[in-house]
Order: structure tokens, then sequence, then C-alpha cells
């Protein structure tokens, strides 16, 4: 432990003070909204009925872990979120893998890749939108021409299938991300462990296990919370591309909150919702933390 | 509580100047000698990005009579939901701007009852105005809007096949039996059961030519036979190949498209359709029929679902005069006639449809008198979002198959009747 001198105190004074506007404003916008939210989601507030808001206790949280249709929604959520994140770990574990393997125009290869991720949801799910339509969409058009398929197809209208196809589209959207900071974690593999792996008579899949992997393991992490976080609030593409339906099988529960909000004007209920999403992506958080903090020790 | 209030209304009061900022405000005309004993006044009227230009040319107009008010345009988002946030956030805050606006028909019993519209009961002529549409603008016999548009559910058919169109679901299968497999002709009919506004609409249409009913004087009335029937019949179009199963996505759009690449015989949409399904591009130009929506089983009238807009003015508006008389000139006789050679947007003065020079120009208005004097509005109660949502997921339970219409429907009024309370 250094001994604080006056230079020291000095020192952290003005290192306080150079970061106090991003604090300032980080807060201004980020925290300020969410104890607000949790403020709300304790009151009966409805827009059409300001004159009579009031602390209501937890009737907005009674009333939805009442209402069947919430957890139908939890388990969209939940499904959705497994699904798209393993399918975006896999798939981008191996977009960084080829991504190392390539020798060259790896800047080129690195730009392309960046391309799905780079396009706003909204366009992504219209794009997902036409691919998928029944009468002139080109994947219909291909499994036709295969003859996998007679006659139309409508993805988006099967209870089931709307929720593969959305969650299709958001793995096309977010995997480069993961490719892309896998590919960086690559990087920083000591080449000698590999040297020294193969000298041992390790095979590919054994590297890949006992090198690569923890090698790594930190960004995997990293990128893992960010995802699972993310997928967890999905609201664009399920907005554009299917509504929440057919019969609510893609009603995510933020999407709900937002028709609570927006709609119904029932910023309590709404903001009961979002504060519900909010503790279940905390806890997530806590949990992978807690395995990250793991691995420093 | 008050500094809850008080931060509340800091934070709406940003968010609206952020709204301002993206939107902006442009003025349109400069006011000029005032010619009445009005005071000069600015009033801030809030349109829909697609309507700018035609609301431009009305308030030139308007400018000829009333030089002493000006009135600056605020451009809203295009889309129906990002424009109810923008302005429930401003009238939420209780700002006086927009002082007035365009708004769907079916926000204003909810606007009305969060006292964020003007009570125009005694300003108004009831008289003047096609009674479906008016009747959006009444909470417990008073009146918050002035009707500005009509809009209703119609069949559309291919007249080149078809010469005299369907008044029943049993003649409407026939003809599509008889059709379908020639000429090109995949589908029967299509129509929209995207799970939004928009399967409301068409299932309450197909209950309401049934015999059925919805909400009557705060009775719920969903759960009928003929309702059932109606959903029924909605879900044997799809398994039958009636209708592609991908209407259950299907917006207006949607089925527009389909039927303008001539692969369907019937279509049910908006007035909009008629001129959009036959412009240069399209196969099936001047081979388009309307006709009122089909009478169900067990219906006695067509009754398409009543659509469009009204005129609102805000409650805290700081210039109520020169708003109203704004509001009145728009809705008024020169007002919507101007409109509707503009925008194409159907009347809701009444007397137009029988005004020689307009039904010269616009030969429909005559032709789907029927279907407007007939056509019903969507339940009017305060809470009606939360209504539609129920509705949205229920129809669509049944319309998808993953449940029975009966059940359905015994949901629906089920969660209605808690809902309405």
């Amino acid at each position: 432990m250094k001994r604080k001198t006056k230079t020291s105190l000095r020192h952290t004074v003005t290192g306080y003070a150079l970061i106090a506007p991003a604090i300032i404003l980080i807060s201004a916008i980020a925290i300020v909204p969410i104890v607000q939210t949790v403020i709300y989601s304790f009151q009966d507030y409805n827009l059409t009925r300001m004159q009579d808001v009031k602390f209501n206790g937890l009737d907005n949280y009674i009333a939805i872990f009442r209402s069947g249709a919430f957890w139908d929604y939890l388990k969209n959520t939940l499904v959705f979120t497994v699904a798209s994140v393993s399918l975006q770990m896999v798939i981008g574990m191996m977009g960084a893998l080829l991504m190392e393997k390539a020798r060259r125009a790896v800047g080129l290869i690195r730009s392309v890749m960046l391309v799905p991720w780079a396009l706003p949801g909204v366009i992504v799910a219209q794009m997902f939108k036409f691919l998928l339509d029944d009468q002139y969409g080109m994947v219909n058009e291909v499994l036709r021409s295969v003859g996998m398929l007679h006659g139309q197809w409508a993805w988006l209208s099967k209870p089931g299938w709307a929720m593969g196809a959305v969650i299709l589209a958001d793995t096309w959207k977010q995997f480069p991300f993961v490719a892309l900071m896998l590919f960086a974690a690559l990087q920083s593999v000591p080449r000698e462990l590999y040297e020294a792996a193969s000298m041992d008579g390790a095979g590919r899949i054994r590297r890949f296990i006992s090198v690569t992997l923890p090698g790594i393991k930190p960004v995997l992490l990293v990128v893992l919370l960010f995802r699972t976080m993310n997928a967890l609030r999905i609201f664009d593409i399920i907005y554009a591309m299917t509504g929440g339906g057919p019969a609510n099988s893609t009603m995510t529960v933020l999407f709900s909150a937002y028709k609570s909000l927006f709609r119904d004007m029932d910023i309590g209920r709404g903001s009961a919702m979002a504060t519900v999403v909010l503790l279940i992506t905390g806890i997530i958080s806590v949990i992978y933390l807690y395995l990250f903090r793991d691995e420093e020790d | 509580m008050k500094r809850a209030s008080y931060s509340r209304r800091i934070v709406l009061l940003l968010l609206l100047s952020l709204l301002l900022a993206q939107f902006g405000c442009l003025t349109v005309s400069a006011a000029e000698e005032p010619v009445e004993d009005l005071e000069p006044a600015t009033v801030v009227y809030a349109v829909a990005a697609d309507q700018v230009s035609a609301v431009k040319e009305l308030v030139s107009a308007f400018n000829e009579t009333y030089p002493q008010i000006t009135v600056e345009i605020m451009e809203l988002p295009g889309n129906t939901d990002e424009r109810k946030q923008a302005v429930m956030t401003a009238f939420a805050a209780g700002d006086s701007d927009p002082d007035v606006m365009e708004a769907d028909i079916i926000w204003t019993a909810q606007f009305a009852a969060a006292n964020w519209l003007m009570d125009v009961t005694d300003e108004i002529n009831p008289d003047d105005y096609l009674q479906g549409s008016l009747s959006t603008c009444t909470v417990n016999d008073r009146i918050y809007a002035f009707p500005i548009n009509t809009d209703v559910g119609l069949l559309y058919y291919r007249s080149d096949l078809i010469d005299t169109p369907p008044a029943t679901w049993d003649e409407l299968l026939e003809m599509c039996e008889e059709n379908v497999g020639k000429n090109g002709i995949e589908y029967g009919l299509v129509w929209q059961g995207f799970q939004a506004e928009a399967v409301v609409c068409n299932a309450l249409e197909f209950m309401k030519c049934n015999g059925g009913d919805d909400i009557v004087d705060g009775e719920v009335l969903i759960n009928s036979e003929n309702n059932v029937e109606a959903l029924d019949f909605m879900r044997s179009l799809i398994t039958d190949g009636v209708s592609p199963e991908s209407v259950l996505s299907a917006k207006n759009d949607d089925s527009l498209s389909l039927f303008k690449s001539g692969k369907v015989l019937f279509m049910r949409n908006w007035t909009y359709a008629y001129n959009n399904s036959q412009t240069d591009d399209s196969v099936i130009k001047d081979k388009v029929g309307v006709a009122p929506v089909p009478v169900g089983f067990n219906g006695t009238e067509s009754a398409g679902t009543v659509g469009g807009s009204n005129y609102i003015i805000n409650a805290g508006t700081d210039v109520p005069e020169a708003a109203l008389t704004l509001v009145k000139w728009l809705s008024g006789e020169d007002g919507q006639r101007l409109r509707t050679t503009i925008s194409g947007y159907f009347p809701t003065y009444a007397s137009l449809y029988n005004d020689e020079e307009l039904l010269e120009e616009w030969p429909l208005l005559a032709d789907l008198w029927p279907a407007f004097e007939t056509a019903k509005a969507r339940p009017q109660v305060v809470d009606y979002p939360a209504v539609s949502s129920i509705m949205q997921n229920y129809f669509h339970q049944a319309l998808s198959g993953s449940m029975s219409s009966a059940d359905a429907l015994a949901k629906t009024e089920e969660e209605l009747v808690q809902a309405i309370q």
C-alpha cells in the first residue's frame, strides 16, 4: 500500500473531476430512466387516468404473474434466447476459426462478415419476410426447385415455424459479432502452446478443447453475456417480422411490455413487465460474471 | 407525490422537445390582414408525413378566408403506432402543441377519457355527418372530434371474370369454386389476418356480417353462435384453400400485391385499394370491381368495418378559437370537398354524397354509399387498445387452428368483461 500524499490526493480529485461529466451523463440517460421505470412499476399509472395515479404496491406484478399469457411470453423469450444464442455461438465460433485459417484477404472477409451485423434489425426482418414469403419468397422457390416442397408454405403464419424464422433472422444478424470477437481472442492464444500440444501428440480436436477453448474463455464469456442480454431484450425483429403472432407464438415479455406502454398506455403494467426483464437480465449477468471471476482467480 | 409528477413532466417535456427537434416544424403561410374579428393566431397542426402536401394545399385554401390564422405544420411519422406515441407524450405532458391533429378513429375515446381533447359538443352540427363516423367521435353522449374521412372494408372482385359480385358467403364460395384454377386464378379470397389491428377489423367484419356483435352499451356479446360460425368460416377458408395460409400474416399491402398479381379472384380491403390496385404496373388495371362485403349464412346485411380519421383539438391549446375555426372549416363542406379531390378521401360530410360536381369526378362515391351506410364501428370503449389486444390474441388462436373458435370466443368474452370494467 502506497502512503497517501498530497500529490496523490490531488491526482484522485482531478481524476474524479475528469470522469464526472461522463458519470453524470450516464446517470442521466441510463440510471434515471431505470429507476423511474421501477418506480412506475409500483404505481397504478395509466395515461388515460392521470388524475388518479397512485402507488399500488405489488398489484401490477401480481396481475402479470396471475395471467397465463405472461408465462407463455416468458417461455417464448427463453426459447428464443437459448436457441438464438446457442446458434450464434456455434456458427460464430466456426466463422472465427475459418477466418483464422484464411491467410489472404482477411480484411475483405472481415468487412463482408460485418454487413449483417451493421444492418438495422428492422431491415433484416423485412429481408427475411421477403425471403420467406409464401408466394414470391426465394426460400420456397429453392425448396420447390429441388423437389422438397409442393405448393406454398407460409412460414410466418404457422405458430412453430414463425419462431424458427425469427431465430434464423436474429442469428444471421448477430453471428458476425460473435465471430469477430472470438477471432480477436484467437489471435491472443500463444502459438507455442499449439506447437507444444502437437509435440505431445494432441490431435486437432484435443488441441481445440485443451488449448483454444481455455485461451479464449474470458472473451467467450463476455460475448455470451452480451448476446444473452441482447437476446432477452429482442424487439425490432419481432416487431417488424411477426408482430408477436401468429397466435402469440413469438410474443416476448419485452414486446408485450411495449404494447402495454405504448398501445394501452398502461405505464404501471408495462413498467412492471420491463422490470421483470431487467431482473432476469440482471440475474443472468451475475451468474455469468461469477463464472468469469472464477476464471480470473 | 407532487415531486414525482413534477419530475415526470420534466422527462416528458424533454422527450417532447426531442420529438419536436426531430420532426421539425414548417411554416406554411404568413398571416395577412385580418378580415374578421378573430385575433391573429398561430395554430400548430400535426399530420402524418404522407398527408403533408395535401394539408398544405388545404391550408392555403383556408387562408383565403381566414388570412389572420397562421398554420404551422408539425410532421408526424407515417406509421400509426409511432404517430400515436409521438402525440401521447405531448398530450400527457399537458403541452399546448399540437393544437390540432388528425387522429385515427380508434384513439378518440381513449384520448377523450384522458381529458386531452376539447369537448366540441356545442360546436358541431351532428346532422351534417355520416352517423357511423360521428359515433367514433362520441364518448358518453359528448362529442370530442370532427370527422375527417371515412373508410370501410370492401369486397374487391375481378370484373373481367365476375359479372355480379356475390351478396352472400354461399355465392362467394360458389364463384370461387367456379373460377379457381382458370385464368391464372390460384386463390378465391384474400384478407388481412396479421396479429394486430388488421385481424380485429377483418374478423369483426365477418362476425357482424353474420348477425353477430362485439360490445353494445358496455355489454360483451362476443361469444355468440353467429360469431363462432363466422370464425369457423374464416378458418375453413384457409383449410379449404380458398384463402392462402399467409392471410394470417398479411397486412393491407400484402393482400393488395397478391391481388394485383392477378392470382386472386376476391380481396377484402379498404377504400385505398381501388386506385392502388389499378396502377400502371398492375396486370388487373381496369379489371377491378368493388362491392359491399358479402352477408354471412345467418346475417341480414353487409357490415364492413368503419375506418378513417378525426380532427381532434388539444384541450390545453392556447389558441382555442383559432383552432376551432380551422377544424370547423376543414371538416365542413368546403374543406371536405377539397380533401376528397386532393387525398382521395371518402368524405364524412353527408351532403357531399349528393354533390353532382363531386360525383362526376368520383363516381365511386355513389357506388359505395350502401357500404358506408351499413358500416359498423369497432367497440367504442375507453380502453380500446386493451380490448383490441385481447381480440387479436384469441382471434388469431382460432384462425391459426391453435384453439377452437368456441373456446377462443369464450376466453375473449371472459377477458373482455374484466378489461372494460
